[in-house]
């Protein structure tokens, strides 16, 4: 494509064919990208337009198409030279121009780098358009996923789900994400390990050797990569498996469902286990298709929602009707975006009128200067120039800083992809295609010549509009003038109210982040210290063993000194959305027909709410006989009590059935405590000392005396003294996983901060532009005014007023256009509705101030303006 | 043809890495040349135009040479000299060392 291109370039350049043909074949063969082989075919077509040129112009050759052609580049290579020269006159404000547009145009792009890697780039899988999550936001059964490979409407169907595993390699043991598969899940997805192979339906049986396949990084990293580990047992420990097989390595970079997966292993399917559709078998995986040729997602949707009602009628407490109706397909590049594109889409909206306000700024600036230059305009006309001729010199001057400015900005714009690289790989998805290539700059370049278009309209309309025989009439000022004027005022007013509009949103989100801030959490995280830990499961295969592991760390902490308790909890506060789980209170039976409802749950240790300082309501806490006792006992929260009982007292000892038929009875309540996230209230919730199942991953909390960082290395070096193959991540304090909770909140408040203050500066630059010329211009007029009596510090005060007008229009304009335009930021608020007053306020309040300060130094100048002196030049 | 006594900096340049390759060389080789023995690599515009210039003069001629894969299926425009390129390149070779007599050691220091 880019070959083509090159030649067809370079043909319009020489003429010849033939010559275009070898030029490109000389260009291809040294072997430089795409972007070097398009600019310099451009400069050699151009250079050959300007040779053939030279020779034409000026010797009355017959004015074929090429030698009209030919002088038509000359006399636009004169008009650009022209260009130039004038902005190496005025380097001031070529600079303040070009740094503006690089501003604007750098913002925008990287904006759009975010939105195109993340919304828009296609997924590197063959006919991605085929690929498709079914019934997202669920999960099923091993018996379902195989009843959804029998449709007509999907060429296949493969079942997926999240594990972890520990890998000793060549250092320390890692603990890793990855997924466990269906055999033909590779093949769904197109992609072919580099190395070895995937896997077959043999390696789903539970006689089945136990298989590996590794990722790029991962194999990088633990081994190496050393491809004799192909074919070879590793130390791998998931569950039960501790030495699979490593039958293959996935390509650099793949990472389809989950981007933190590094390993995957085949689902082995025991129909003892998982089939025929029986509400035993795990409710753990998702499913993932490709589309059969000619099928829309419609028809696809259609048909899994009867599959789904086919189950239903099999085993109907199975399904929730909720469940049902859900029954989707939906492209698999949707599912993997999320909710991240309406967020993307306010940014780039909010970036996009930064753009605006600096194209109005260079324009103000251009108006500016072309009233400078009226005399010199007026002359030229005088001479014969034709008003198209001073339109194109014009939209060149525009065209060379938009392409200047534009090209730092992509600079900057690769500056902030790093940045955001840094700063969103938690918040946003698919951040590993966020950068600045090829369709970014083509965005970019677009942004380049429409900003130059916008701001070049300007000093166009003046060119058009200047009357050259009043201007070499000697008239000063006159009506041309005053219009420019009142125009200049408009852009500046509309800047302004731009301005308010970002400023007002960047205020919204300091709301936003001070009231998450702010939310009480029900517990105390100062002075506490977390890690997470995960036991390889061979080293301990039931319950029993976990605990007493979790029971060792736990007493071998707390004998450290400087530490006050020690607790164990499965999903530490604002670091899991949690498990939730269906039950039943015998006290308060259900009515037929009806669902059962569900609540949060939580594994604590004895002392987890001593540790995080949450008090008891009524009852007692967990105590270690409870863990190694028969009797299944549990704490409630006090909105779980809220939902079934009049108060905290009546739900002691009750008795909650889960929906697996394990029962507990209910020994203590506890005030409700943040779960998932500051946003989200907090839920009814069960706490517990054990479950039925070993659970391996847990979070350690550690209340400290001093400081808990200062802890750290002792805490890691008790857990390693322990058992050193367990991995030890997630070392934080609470107050940092506090603060890592509202990352996302504090990244988009970065972003719409840095806009609406870059907003503000622009805007206030064109303020305190649009006043100095003003002054400048009325010159004579304040030293006539200050000789008959006017004195300095009235002049002052009326400069300010005046400078102040267009701000007063502006701040009225920007706050109606806020009312309405920041009900689109609904979704990223809280605590704080879109229409804030005291936000509201601030913007005004701040806006007046700093245009006072932008208007000081012009009207400072005017109260210094010497009458004599003035009347003197006059 | 031939209209130009003397040639130009780079048109004797050129004309001398294409006399030095002997028949058949494409632009980029000629300005693969010119960079080898002098140090300065061509700006590829000037020297496409410069070798067509040379053409229309009648100093070089040029045919078409066989597509290669190497080249992304294109054919290479192959330069060699004329009779006429060659007396020019002598004329201003001469002139140039007849200018040059009595200072060859300059060239010696450099």
């Amino acid at each position: 494509m880019t070959s083509w291109l090159v030649e067809r370039i370079l043909l319009i350049g020489t003429g010849k064919a033939d010559l275009a043909e070898s030029i490109t074949g000389d260009l291809v063969t040294t072997r430089r990208r795409s972007g070097w082989l398009l600019v310099a075919a451009c400069g050699i077509a151009f250079r050959y337009l300007l040779d053939r040129s030279i020779r034409f112009v000026g010797r009355g050759r017959p004015r074929t198409r090429s030698t009209r052609r030919a002088a038509f580049m000359n006399t636009l290579w004169l008009d650009l030279r022209y260009a130039l020269r004038g902005l190496r006159k005025s380097p001031g404000f070529a600079a303040v121009a070009i740094i503006t547009v690089a501003l604007g145009v750098g913002a925008n792009t990287a904006i759009f780098s975010l939105v195109h890697g993340i919304m828009l780039a296609p997924l590197p899988y063959p006919a991605q358009s085929e690929l498709v999550r079914i019934w997202p936001g669920e999960s099923v059964t091993m018996g379902w996923a195989l009843s959804f490979q029998e449709t007509s409407s999907f060429r296949a169907v493969s079942a997926y789900t999240g594990a972890r595993a520990t890998v000793a390699g060549l250092g320390e043991p890692l603990e890793v994400y990855g997924g466990e598969i269906s055999a033909n899940h590779f093949d769904v997805i197109g992609v072919r390990p580099a190395l070895g192979r995937g896997f077959r339906p043999e390696d789903q049986r539970p006689s089945a050797a136990p298989v590996v396949v590794l990722s790029h990084e991962l194999w990088q990293q633990a081994f190496g990569g050393d491809s004799s580990v192909v074919g070879s047992t590793i130390d791998m420990a998931e569950g039960g498996d501790q030495r699979p097989r490593v039958v293959g390595i996935m390509p650099e970079g793949y990472s389809p469902i989950d981007e933190n997966w590094r390993y995957w292993t085949p689902s082995i399917i025991d129909p003892a286990n998982d089939y025929p559709l029986s509400s035993e078998g795990c409710f753990c995986w998702e499913l993932a298709g490709r589309l059969a040729p000619g099928v829309s997602l419609m028809a696809a949707s259609s048909e899994i929602g009867m599959v789904a009602q086919r189950i239903h009628e099999h085993t109907p407490e199975d399904l929730r009707e909720e469940a049902l109706a859900t029954a989707v397909v939906t492209p698999m590049l949707d599912d993997l975006v999320g909710s991240a594109d309406r967020s993307l889409m306010i940014l780039l909206g909010a970036v996009l009128l930064v753009l605006l306000i600096a194209c109005l700024n260079v324009a103000n600036l251009m108006l500016a200067r072309g009233e400078g230059r009226r005399r010199e305009l007026a002359i030229r006309s005088a001479m014969g120039a034709g008003r198209l001729r001073m339109l194109t010199q014009s939209l060149f001057e525009s065209l060379s800083l938009g392409l200047v400015g534009g090209a730092l900005g992509v600079g900057l714009a690769a500056g902030l992809v790093s940045y955001f690289h840094g700063a969103i790989a938690d918040v946003l998805p698919r951040t590993q295609n966020v950068a600045v290539n090829g369709s970014v700059l083509v965005f970019a370049l677009v942004a380049t010549l429409g900003a130059s278009l916008v701001f070049g309209l300007a000093p166009a309309w003046g060119v058009l509009r200047t009357d050259p025989s009043l201007v070499l009439a000697g008239s000063r000022v006159g009506q041309t003038g005053r219009r420019h004027q009142r125009v200049r005022h408009v852009l500046v007013a509309v800047e302004v109210a731009l301005a308010v509009v970002l400023v007002a949103g960047a205020g919204l989100m300091v709301r936003t982040l001070r009231s998450l801030q702010g939310v009480e959490t029900g517990f105390r995280t100062e002075n506490v210290l977390t890690l997470l830990l995960y036991q390889p499961g061979a080293a301990y295969p039931d319950p029993a063993s976990v605990d007493q592991y979790y029971r060792e760390i736990r007493q071998r902490i707390a004998m450290l000194p400087g530490v006050e308790s020690v607790a164990t909890v499965n999903h530490l506060p604002l670091s899991h959305p949690g498990w939730g789980w269906s039950y039943t209170i015998d006290a308060d039976p259900l009515p037929p027909g009806t669902a059962m409802p569900s609540a949060r749950f939580r594994l604590i240790s004895p002392d987890y709410f001593r540790t995080l300082d949450i008090p008891l309501l009524v009852g007692r806490d967990i105590t270690e006989q409870d863990v190694e006792g028969v009797e299944e006992v549990a704490l409630v929260n006090q909105s779980f009590v809220d939902r079934h009982f009049d108060g905290p007292h009546d739900a002691l000892g009750e008795t909650i059935s889960l929906n697996t038929g394990h029962a507990f009875r209910i020994v203590g309540v506890v005030p409700d405590n943040v779960h998932r996230s500051l946003a989200t209230p907090p839920e009814p919730e069960m706490y517990r000392p054990k479950l039925f199942f070993p659970v391996r991953r847990r979070y350690v909390a550690v209340r400290t005396a001093g400081d808990p960082a200062a802890l750290a290395s002792a805490v890691r070096a008790a857990v390693t003294d322990i058992d050193p193959t367990v991995p030890i991540s997630n070392v934080l304090t609470m107050d940092e996983v506090r603060r890592e909770s509202v990352g996302g909140s504090r990244f988009y408040l970065e972003v719409l901060g840095a806009f609406g203050l870059l907003a503000l500066i622009l805007g206030m630059v064109g303020v305190y532009g649009v006043l100095a010329f003003t002054v400048n211009q009325a010159r004579q007029s304040i030293g006539i005014r200050m000789a008959l009596g006017a004195n300095s510090r009235r002049v002052l005060r009326e400069t300010v007023a005046q400078g102040l007008k267009p701000v007063a229009l502006g701040l009225l304009l920007g706050t109606a256009g806020a009312y309405f335009a920041l009900q689109l930021l609904s979704s990223l608020l809280f605590g704080v509705t879109p229409t804030d007053l005291p936000t509201f306020a601030g913007v005004v309040g701040l806006t007046l101030v700093t245009a006072v300060v932008a208007t000081w130094l012009p009207a400072r100048r005017a109260a210094a303006v010497d009458p004599m002196r003035v009347l003197r030049t006059e | 043809m031939g209209t130009a006594k003397h040639l130009g900096e780079f048109e004797h340049l050129l004309l001398l890495a294409i006399l030095r390759q002997g028949n058949g060389i494409s632009g980029s080789d000629v300005g693969e040349e010119l960079a080898r023995k002098t140090g300065r690599e061509p700006a590829r515009g000037t020297m496409y135009v410069t070798l067509d210039r040379l053409e229309r003069k009648g100093y070089l001629a040029s045919r078409m040479g066989e597509p290669t894969a190497e080249r992304g299926g294109k054919s290479k425009r192959l330069y060699a000299l004329t009779p006429d390129g060659l007396a020019a390149l002598k004329r201003s070779g001469q002139a140039l060392q007849a200018m040059w007599q009595g200072y060859e050691s300059l060239l010696e220091d450099a």
